[in-house]
């Protein structure tokens, strides 16, 4: 048991190690593949200069019910807009939109061609992916969307021999019921996993009406939630230069669509159904190489009350990574996507072609001093190609033996290719709509502190963010139309701190993360417009998170609390929704049964019962619980 | 001014009678001892709210201080309006507030806003648009449910008892209807979604004609010779209403086509009226009540604006610009002649204004 939870300690070290610590090239004549691919994020090593977040692993695996959505608002500083109870749920990163972060699965872009975003509440943390979040502009290294950040979401091989499967099953308030399974066996060159999850949730939770006179207490109508999903994979390795991967997810999700609090009769419902196949293939290449490839197929389908859009991607790409000496890496590689859609109101079938190209280098100056600069390109027909390069610097300094301090600096830029709707929707689909751009500065100071297996890490970030030709909708006569008319300048501040001790039996942790976006608005709309300077809507100005985790001899005792500042629901910032305060805990408890491994959990959501909106007039659920039960068997 | 409203017809109830007096006793009292309130003397301004947000709300603009209020719903009742506000009317010194979103009607106090009652109706007010009254009859013209394409099948008449706050009947209507009137003690309803104006008789709750106008009535106003204009997208229509005849037509021509909203001046003998297309901005053009052909000029041009009306006791028009749903709104105070008075806040998405 104690071995159990010290490689979670070991894991969570090394992986911090890989994000926080510069790494010197492997010599040549030992190299493997398992070497070379950092478990991680194969574009990362470029990002020099970038931040990173990523969740605690000890609590992440104990959040399998959550969503991605659930797990930022608790875990990190990102503001999540959710629209009710498990409902539409939208990331703002760094004072940017929805369309303005990109969520990768396996390094595929999951917003929605037809949208331009993805809602965080469909994406369930059941299928175990790891997620790391990088805010800031990314484009540069993963293509449109990225210019409030980027949200990473992989699978790898977990390779062992033998078979492994766990079985979990929860209840909570609300009748809400999670079971999923999770199997996977193999040997040295081969390694199958699969995961099958199942979420039904009632949602009827009770709620103080404050739109109706006395504010009754009634419960929630129309707010029921129905998914599941599995995620078979298969791994190949022929030797250690050559793996060869196929990761399937697919993901059924009913929602009825929770109304506001005036309108509690009104009835919407919503199917999504996606498919996510993504085929990898990575091999070493001489002694200086990899070389990667990838193909993939994505269909996206949305029924909203009968109503049906329907997208199918295909993607390939390659990708070529070179280490000419011990201070140079370089990567040079493209992407082809052919798109086509079928929504109702663009008549008839519509498809889009695009391509990328991208060029990725990085130096190492001195032993201490890290350099990095990329470029990509997104060429659409009948658009200008947006394009976007970024300079990245990394510099570390050991002021003593056990003390290191880090500083960054980037430069970037990013852009948006406008959406399908943006393009084609009919009537008022614009085609002649620009690219969005943004322009992003931004410094970090980092500092950490290591002292017999205790650790203490600060860091701080300053960053400012230009964005031009913002897409809004506007109403032009009888019916809205998108236009690039807005332009932003975001001025950030992100702080995050942790420190872990070593106790007999395991360690503590607290984490706290702040973000400050002052997201302006420099563009007037019109002459009448009151919006100008003012904060965006929607975008908190603080966003604040705390947590603390004991973990010892089988036990797991977590308690967070996040602060949303105060939204405004329109742009000229006349009204205001009140901050809040969110509280959650979490207890589990390891247990051994011969062979076979045990876990029993409790969660306590919003433990201090606040009555909130997150969005104006949606009803969020008070004080609820969850339990579950967790079975491993290890063969 | 109750009994100028009172029902001409016969009441063969001898309980109706008392009931009647009773009522007629307990509001002449009450009108007596309330003092002019704070909301008397001024312009209530109605901003309809995002739909998504149900977030509608309304302001007033004093005479007295010329200083505007937002938000005077949630000020006077402690709770957000919460609802996608379609229109206000005023009857018998109280404002009847009609919003879908929440399918409500809101009851308020004229003088002092506050709510006096809030009426819903699963199964018979969906989508409320507009309201008119006949003494203590009041009726709501209501879209009903949209079927999954968004079209308006089930359209219908509410028939609300104004004493009780209460739905008292229902009626089937042939079409979608938008704006009601009540003229002559009938009730007027334009079916926006075919060619006509249904006359509806209130103690029946029967349609007893319909009037054959022009393509897509919206709006229903009354003029200086007590005759009903029906605003319709393919151009206005002069009813009489004491013959149910249409009298005259002004078609739309291929620039000038109405929108739907509109207002009449002070004298009412002339009407007021929003024109809107793709790409360009919003006109405000004026139609004499003489005229025999469209106005080719505007008096007033720009974008987003979302409302009109005018303020009787000066003639000046209120223009109401919606800032593309992007904020709250602004309305902008102009004379007939089209030059501007100036400018102040409102809510989000104004669409239209109660003179007080």
């Amino acid at each position: 048991m104690q071995c159990f939870f010290m490689k979670k300690v070991a894991l969570s070290a090394i992986l911090l190690a890989c994000t926080y610590t510069l790494q010197a090239q492997q010599p040549d004549s030992v190299r493997t593949l398992r070497e070379v691919t950092v478990r991680g994020i194969p574009e990362s090593k470029f990002a020099v200069g970038a931040a990173v977040w990523q969740p605690d692993s000890a609590v992440l695996s104990r959040l399998a019910s959550a969503s991605l959505s659930d797990l930022l608002m608790r875990q990190s500083a990102v503001y999540m807009r959710e629209y009710g109870g498990g409902m539409l749920a939208t990331v703002s990163m760094r004072g940017t939109g929805p369309s303005q972060t990109a969520l990768l699965w396996n390094g595929i872009n999951l917003n929605l061609p037809t949208l331009g975003q993805i809602d965080f509440n469909t994406v369930p943390m059941a299928t175990g992916c790891r997620v790391v979040v990088q805010p800031g502009s990314g484009s540069s290294l993963y293509g449109s969307d990225a210019l409030g950040g980027t949200v990473h979401m992989r699978t790898d091989a977990e390779w062992h021999n033998g078979l492994r499967a766990n079985l979990q099953q929860e209840f909570g308030s609300f009748g809400r019921y999670f079971t999923r399974l999770q199997a996977s066996g193999g040997n040295e060159k081969w390694q199958v996993q699969t995961g099958l999850y199942r979420l039904q949730q009632q949602n009827d939770f009770p709620f103080r009406n404050i739109a109706k006179a006395g504010a009754p207490i009634e419960r929630q109508q129309n707010a029921a939630v129905h998914y599941w999903g599995f995620t078979p994979e298969i791994y190949f390795r022929p030797d250690n230069k050559r793996q060869l991967s196929l990761k399937t997810w697919y993901h059924n999700h009913f929602r009825q669509v929770q109304p506001t609090m005036a309108a509690q009769e009104v009835r919407d419902e919503q199917r999504d159904e996606n498919l996510r196949l993504v085929a990898d293939y990575e091999q070493l290449t001489g002694k200086i190489g990899v070389f990667r490839a990838k193909t993939a197929f994505i269909f996206d389908e949305i029924i909203f009350n009968g109503s049906r859009s329907a997208t199918w991607r295909y993607l390939a790409q390659a990708r070529h990574e070179q280490s000419w000496n011990s201070r140079l890496t370089t990567e040079i590689g493209g992407n082809v996507q052919h798109t086509s859609a079928q929504v109702r109101a663009y008549g008839n079938t519509v498809t889009e072609q695009r391509a990328d190209w991208f060029v990725l280098s990085r130096l190492q100056v001195r032993p201490n001093w890290l350099l990095s600069a990329t470029v990509r390109q997104t060429l659409v027909p009948r658009f200008s190609a947006p394009i976007a390069p970024a300079l990245g610097s990394q510099w570390q300094h050991k002021i003593a033996a056990n003390q290191m301090l880090t500083w960054k600096v980037q430069a970037s830029k990013g852009y948006r290719v406008p959406t399908l709707n943006d393009r084609f929707w009919q009537p008022g689909g614009n085609p002649d709509i620009r690219p969005e751009h943004s322009y992003n500065a931004e410094t970090s100071l980092g500092w950490e502190h290591r002292k017999q297996g205790n650790f203490l890490q600060f860091h701080t970030t300053l960053f400012r963010m230009w964005v031009q030709d913002w897409i809004l909708w506007l109403p032009r006569g009888s019916f809205w139309s998108p236009e690039n008319a807005r332009e932003v300048r975001v001025t950030g501040v992100e702080i995050s701190g942790l420190y872990r001790r070593l106790i007999t039996g395991g360690y503590w942790e607290l984490r706290g993360h702040y973000a400050l976006n002052q997201s302006l608005n420099l563009q007037p709309l019109n002459d009448n417009d009151r919006s100008v300077g003012k904060q965006l809507p929607y975008t908190p100005l603080h966003r604040a998170q705390a947590s603390s985790a004991i973990v010892w001899k089988g036990w797991l005792l977590q308690t967070d609390a996040n602060y949303t500042g105060t939204r405004y629901p329109t742009a000229d910032n006349e009204t205001s929704l009140k901050p809040f305060w969110l509280c959650n805990l979490m207890v589990s408890k390891d247990l051994q049964l011969k062979k076979v491994q045990g876990q029993v959990l409790l969660r306590i959501n919003n433990l201090l019962n606040a009555d909130y909106q997150n969005f104006q007039l949606r009803a969020m659920p008070g004080r609820h619980f969850q339990a579950g039960i967790s079975v491993t068997i290890d063969n | 001014m109750l009994t100028q409203k009172l029902p001409t017809q016969k009441l063969t109830h001898r309980f109706m009678l008392l009931l009647f007096w009773l009522l007629l006793a307990a509001c002449s009292s009450n009108k007596d001892t309330t003092p002019a309130g704070k909301y008397d003397n001024g312009v209530v301004i109605i901003n309809e709210g995002n739909f998504s947000d149900s977030d509608g709300e309304l302001s007033f603009w004093n005479r007295s201080t010329q200083q505007a209020t937002q938000q005077i719903f949630q000020l006077e009742n402690q709770r957000p309006f919460a609802g996608i506000i379609q229109s206000a009317r005023l009857h018998n010194n109280r404002v009847y507030a009609v919003a879908n979103r929440a399918d409500k009607v809101e009851v308020l106090e004229a003088g002092s806003m506050k709510s006096v009652a809030t009426i819903s109706d699963a199964a018979r007010l969906i989508n409320p648009q507009d309201f008119a009254a006949v003494g203590n009859r009041g009726f709501v013209s209501c879209w009903g449910p949209f079927s999954p394409t968004f079209s308006r099948d089930n359209p219908s008449l509410a028939v609300i008892d104004l004493q009780s706050n209460q739905i008292v009947n229902s009626l089937r209507l042939p079409a979608f209807p938008q704006g009601i009137l009540a003229v002559n003690n009938k009730i007027f309803v334009a079916l926006a979604g075919a060619r006509n104006v249904a006359v509806v008789n209130p103690e029946t709750a029967q349609i007893e004609a319909s009037i054959e106008v022009l393509q897509s009535p919206q709006r229903l106003l009354l003029d200086a010779n007590n005759r009903i204009w029906a605003v319709c997208s393919g151009g206005f229509a002069r009813i009489n209403p004491n013959t149910n005849q249409v009298e005259a037509t002004v078609a739309a021509s291929a620039t000038v086509r109405p929108n739907g909203k509109a207002t009449m001046n002070a004298d009412r003998t002339r009407i007021y009226f929003l024109v809107g297309g793709f790409n360009t901005p919003q006109s405000v053009y004026e139609l004499p009540i003489t005229a025999s052909a469209m106005p080719t000029t505007p008096i007033f041009s720009q974008n987003n604006l979302y409302g009109i009306g005018c303020d009787p006791q000066d003639g000046s028009i209120w223009l109401a610009d919606n800032n593309g749903f992007q904020g709250n709104g602004t309305i902008i105070h102009i004379r007939p002649d089209g030059t501007r008075i100036g400018t102040l806040p409102a809510g989000r998405a104004p669409n239209g204004f109660l003179f007080r």
